[in-house]
């Protein structure tokens, strides 16, 4: 009401922006401690007379919404008008419980069809006072027997009046709206429904509280980042199909497929077989058999070892790391330097600078008898010892696989009983290492490591009581692999005779599975002699060197001790299409040009080296070194390059194209005058040459550039594939033109060597004489 | 490479010029075999090992299919080498400055 008084047209509905004020604590201040006395009107309030502000106005609180439409309407359709929309009563229900009881006078009872009761009984009263009842019912029934033939519905009454007094019997008696039997009748409903309730003693809740052992725990910590889940992922990929493999043997076996087929198979058979046992273990094993525990102090050194050969791969890693900074400087030579000095030569003259020496300690006393470059791995190089020293006794032989990249030590090396005098690696599979060992048998080593052989070399040799040598392999060399891709190679021994072997399919996993077929044997065109007792057989040549074509597989070349160079097909063995007499002392080496198809070249003891073309019986070049030429090969860059090396240590490098007379390269190699290098080869890959001498040793050097001038298109870009062949193949071309021009020639063209001598040959063909 | 070659092969390559020495170690970082003292082993085989983790961390996050080999980690004064097989690591340090 104060408030009202302050601001009452503002509470009546004025603007909404009067300040309410709540006075209730009355008095001079409000909640915000601003004193009631210095009200704040705001500037739009009405300004009203002091009478205005004292009048009084009423209000009063009823149930009418004063907010609500008093004049509604809505549309009736039937009688499509708007007709005022009375609305119900503005009352709110908040509260409303349905009634059992019904008023005793009003209408329903009338209507109601079943028994009343007058008053609500109490059940145990009604029943306490049962006795008293039937006493007063037999008197009432004596008394009343006459007035009432229900004597019992008197009863229902008497309770309550038979407490006031027997008197009074009768009158109830009379009632007759009294309800007959003991028990007040119950009221149902259309249900039939009677409830009857009871209640259950309720126990009392009781808390009762126990606590396990908790069980033993440990904190586990780990980490999970991309490539643990793709391990876990990998793992179980690897266990899940295992129980597929075991159906794949046995198809396998059916079609009795090939040796890798077979391999294979066996491969699974003893993963499945493993798998089984390992399953509980849940892990993979690997292929070899024995299982590798971690070496504890009790099982001994043994064990210990065994279990380290895990780490063999390792070490190798860290050997060839070791080994990679102690020649870090020959590596950087080998990679990097190139002699700039060369293009200051005008003669086009190189040189060849030494890189590593390759040494094996067991392999110190025997000769390097071959070598051979791998072609896939062009690091990798097998050289094999034996002796040339027929008349001393002979020593055991090796095998020794080396590596660029380890210049320390052998990546393998395998014993040869008496000497191998030849060695060749398969040009494809470069794990096949062919032998030739001085006892006249061969022997292939398989590189690889297999499951039979922990050893990692397979030596499979020839049987000897079927077909062998009669006297050692000088030569043995890869062919193309026959029609069912079995890999064979042919050697050619000290007996004349060239074989064919063939390495056996289903044998490659144990010995002697070489197959070997006669391909020829080397008869010499000379009258057949007469025997000891009297029959003639025909002489034939100790084979020293085989080669063959590069392009065409069935075509080779034999060099013998008698100094003839028999050119061989595979296809027939006892004619041969041409025989050169090439030298007069043993050929030492034949080797067919990598690009002219015609074109091979031949070096032997007798101081020269020829290069022939295939079609002329006389060679086209003849270099007269002065020294026994101990090996000769062709550069695999080019048509016209290759080098030589004498009995007295040096190297000697020519380039036809740059210079037909005279070497561009004379380097002595071999310190001592007492070694001789008895090998050397080209590397495949690299700009490298490597020479074996006859103390064991293997030096690398590598060529300088002009040694290795590439030929360049007229872009200067270096010519590759197609475009390389054809333009050595040219390149030879012409100088075989050059030489072969008769007009030009009518008198040999001889160049007096430094010591006057002056050879003129028989043919027409120049001589070269120099040192 | 047979059972007798290891330690041949150990000894040789602790014999090459500037090797400090050579330790084979299981993966846990419990050293097998050590041309050097013990304090260095442990050392050593304790600090590549963790190294070696987190750079085959980083490799295999990259491409999980691909999976480091070997470190070497040059320093002023030596360089150590770091080979891991699945149960072994092999650590070799060298000295730098020797070689050069």
């Amino acid at each position: 009401m104060s408030f009202n008084k302050n601001n009452p047209k503002a509470a009546g509905g004025g603007s909404g922006k009067g300040v309410k004020k709540r006075g209730k604590r009355g008095g001079e201040e409000d909640y915000y401690g601003r004193s009631n006395k210095d009200l704040i009107k705001p500037h739009e309030q009405e300004k009203l007379s002091e009478a205005a502000l004292k009048e009084e106005i009423i209000r009063s609180l009823t149930a009418i919404d004063p907010l609500k439409p008093k004049n509604l309407v809505v549309w009736d359709y039937n009688e499509s008008t708007f007709v005022p929309y009375i609305q119900p009563e503005q009352t709110v229900t908040l509260f409303s419980l349905e009634s059992e009881l019904l008023f005793k006078e009003s209408d329903e009872i009338a209507a109601f069809k079943g028994e009343l009761i007058d008053d609500i009984e109490d059940p145990e009263e009604d029943e306490t006072d049962k006795p008293d009842e039937k006493v007063k019912k037999q008197k009432g029934g004596r008394s009343s027997v006459d007035s009432k033939g229900e004597p019992e519905s008197a009863v229902k009454e008497e309770p309550k009046p038979a407490e006031e007094g027997e008197g009074e019997e009768q009158d109830q008696g009379e009632d007759g709206e009294s309800k007959p039997g003991d028990k007040p009748k119950k009221l149902l409903n259309q249900f039939n429904f009677c409830e009857r309730a009871s209640q259950t003693y309720n126990n009392p809740h009781r808390d009762k509280i126990s606590q396990t052992q908790p069980p033993p725990q440990s904190s586990h910590k780990d980490y999970c980042n991309q490539w643990i889940i793709y391990d876990a992922y990998s793992k179980d990929k690897d266990n899940a199909p295992k129980v597929s493999t075991k159906l794949e043997p046995v198809e396998a076996e059916v079609p009795g497929g090939d040796e890798q087929g077979q391999e294979n198979e066996e491969k699974e058979k003893e993963k499945t077989k493993k798998l089984k046992k390992e399953k509980e273990g849940g892990k993979l094993v690997e292929k070899e058999r024995v299982k590798m525990r971690k070496p504890s102090v009790v099982e001994g050194q043994a064990a210990v070892d065994l279990a380290l050969l895990k780490a063999s791969e390792g070490l190798r890693m860290i050997e060839r790391m070791v080994t990679q900074n102690v020649y870090e400087d020959v590596l950087e030579d080998f990679m990097y330097f190139e002699d700039a000095s060369d293009e200051y030569r005008d003669t086009g003259e190189g040189t060849v600078l030494p890189l590593w020496k390759f040494a094996y300690d067991k392999a110190k006393k025997m000769h390097v008898t071959g070598i051979s470059w791998s072609n896939s791995t062009p690091d990798m190089f097998a050289v094999s010892y034996g002796s040339f020293s027929f008349v001393h006794p002979v020593l055991d032989g090796m095998v020794v696989i080396y590596s660029l990249r380890n210049p320390s030590y052998p990546e393998q090396a395998w014993l040869a009983p008496k000497g191998a005098m030849s060695v060749d690696i398969h040009p494809q599979k470069n794990c096949l290492v062919a032998v030739g060992l001085y006892d006249g048998n061969v022997a292939i080593l398989n590189l690889k490591k297999n499951e039979q052989n922990e050893a990692k070399t397979i030596i499979l040799r020839n049987i000897p009581t079927e077909i062998k040598h009669r006297a050692s392999v000088w030569s043995v060399r890869w062919g193309a692999d026959d029609f069912d891709g079995n890999p064979n190679f042919y050697s050619a021994g000290m007996d004349g005779r060239i074989i064919h072997w063939t390495v056996g399919i289903q044998d490659l996993q144990g010995l002697g599975g070489l197959n070997g077929t006669e391909v020829s044997t080397l008869h010499l065109p000379l009258p057949p002699v007469q025997g000891p007792d009297g029959t003639t057989y025909k002489l034939f040549g100790c084979a020293r060197c085989l080669a063959f074509h590069p392009k065409e597989k069935t075509t080779f070349l034999v060099g013998t001790a008698e100094g003839n160079i028999f050119r061989c097909s595979s296809l027939y063995g006892s004619r041969f299409p041409q025989i050169y007499n090439a030298h007069f002392l043993p050929v030492a080496t034949v080797q067919w040009n990598h690009f002219h198809p015609e074109v091979f070249i031949s070096c032997s003891e007798d101081w020269t080296i020829k290069i022939w073309d295939r079609r002329d019986p006389e060679p086209m070049y003849v270099f007269e070194i002065g020294l026994p030429i101990l090996d000769v090969c062709w550069a695999p860059y080019s048509s016209t390059v290759f080098a030589g090396v004498t009995d007295e240590g040096k190297v000697l490098v020519y380039d036809l194209n740059i210079n037909k007379d005279k070497p561009i390269c004379v380097q002595q190699v071999v310190t001592k005058k007492k070694v001789h290098p008895h090998r050397l080869s080209f590397n495949p890959h690299y700009p490298i040459i490597i020479i074996g001498d006859d103390r064991g040793h293997l030096t690398t050097l590598k060529l300088s550039p002009n040694l290795r001038i590439l030929p360049r298109d007229t872009r200067n870009i270096f010519l590759e594939g197609e475009q390389k062949t054809s333009f050595e193949i040219n390149k030879m071309a012409k100088l075989l033109s050059l030489v072969r021009d008769p007009e030009s020639i009518t008198n040999p063209k001889v160049i007096p060597g430094p010591g006057g001598d002056v050879v003129t040959p028989s043919s027409g063909k120049p001589v070269i004489n120099h040192i | 490479m047979q059972a007798d070659d290891i330690d041949d092969t150990v000894k040789r390559i602790a014999g090459h010029r500037g090797v400090l020495g050579v330790i084979i170690a299981a993966r846990d970082g419990m050293p097998i075999k050590t041309t050097m003292d013990n304090t260095s082993t442990v050392l050593y085989v304790g600090t590549a090992i963790a190294l070696f983790e987190r750079s085959q961390s980083l490799v295999r996050d990259v491409d999980p299919s691909n999976a480091l080999q070997f470190m070497r980690i040059r320093t002023a004064k030596y360089e150590l080498m770091v080979s891991v097989e699945e149960e072994y690591i092999v650590v070799a340090v060298q000295n730098t400055k020797f070689t050069e």
